[in-house]
């Protein structure tokens, strides 16, 4: 080579790729077919997108399904009627809530003798355990 | 991607190996060829037909984020690299050191018309192949990539699974490094 300039170059490296020792088409895919018959494929593309939205960590579950039950049970303490205590309206003495929160709010409605209990930012460490 | 061929991956997606075979076999050389520029002739069916069979397993969650080519090139690299590492202790070899066919054989035979230029052109071409078989696999991908398959800058990004600024550099000293080499050879 005189020069190894630029264009000759990458026209060499172009010239320099072989493709002559490529198997025949028939005899490749016959190969291919008994081969990839011995090996599992992956999840279809419907459960790659759509699985990735319900595919959660347990513990996103597990707070979730707590969030939605102190709801039910608020909206059933509001919407119930009042139960006849002989004047005596029923309170909180105390909240034990076990999971990781940072506030506990009580609404307490003496006339429907209901109270709606919130817990602020509830979170459940440990894969849902606690 | 047409129409048809939108309706060929997805028979293929389902399990459908005359549509995988229909959708891919007019990329086979290209990734046989990318394979022998990284690995070596001598592994190169291997590593296309280690490329095939992943695909096959992968094509379900392809969610056409890049082209089938690029995608398809992605695990090309890997496989070839992963053969490369399995077989480190066989030295890399050019096309027709091991006395394979190689692309000098594909050539028009032109010797008749111009002899010496022929003759000059074949040992360039095995000059060239010589010296991409010294340079790191990463560089004779990108520089294969870019000058034998015309892909662009990101096209090879992607398959290299690198960024474009580390393709621009692949290139940059695989030409380099090429230039050195072929220059060592011809003082002149």
């Amino acid at each position: 080579m005189k020069t190894a300039k630029r264009n000759e170059m990458e026209a060499l490296v172009r010239a320099s790729a072989p493709d002559s020792a490529l198997r025949p088409a028939a005899d490749f895919w016959d190969d291919f077919r008994a081969r990839a018959r011995l090996r599992a494929r992956e999840e279809t593309p419907a459960s790659e997108d759509g699985g990735a939205r319900i595919r959660l960590p347990l513990w996103r579950w597990a707070a979730a399904a707590c969030v939605a039950g102190l709801m039910a049970g608020a909206f059933l303490l509001l919407t119930s009627p009042a139960p006849a205590l002989g004047g005596e309206g029923s309170s909180f003495h105390s909240v034990d809530v076990l999971a990781t929160h940072s506030a506990v709010m009580i609404l307490e409605d003496a006339r429907g003798d209901s109270a709606v209990l919130w817990v602020v930012d509830m979170t459940i460490e440990n894969g849902g355990d606690s | 991607m047409s129409g048809a061929d939108g309706d060929m991956l997805r028979r293929a997606q389902e399990g459908d190996m005359e549509a995988f075979a229909a959708l891919f076999e007019p990329l086979r050389a290209s990734v046989f060829r990318t394979a022998a520029g990284v690995i070596g002739v001598q592994d190169a069916e291997d590593a296309t037909m280690e490329t095939y069979l992943r695909a096959w397993q992968a094509l379900p969650r392809f969610g056409g984020r890049s082209s089938l080519k690029t995608w398809l090139h992605r695990i090309a690299f890997n496989c070839a690299m992963d053969l490369a590492r399995e077989r480190r202790r066989r030295p890399w070899t050019a096309p027709g050191e091991n006395g394979e066919d190689d692309a000098l054989e594909q050539m028009p035979d032109t010797r008749q018309d111009a002899p010496d230029r022929a003759a000059a052109r074949a040992d360039d071409i095995r000059a060239v192949q010589s010296a991409l078989a010294r340079l790191p696999p990463e560089h004779r991908h990108a520089l294969h990539l870019r000058y034998a398959e015309g892909f662009a800058y990101g096209e090879i990004a992607t398959a290299a699974g690198v960024s474009v600024g580390t393709v621009m550099s692949r290139l940059f000293y695989g030409k380099l490094k090429l230039k050195q080499e072929l220059s060592a050879r011809s003082p002149s």
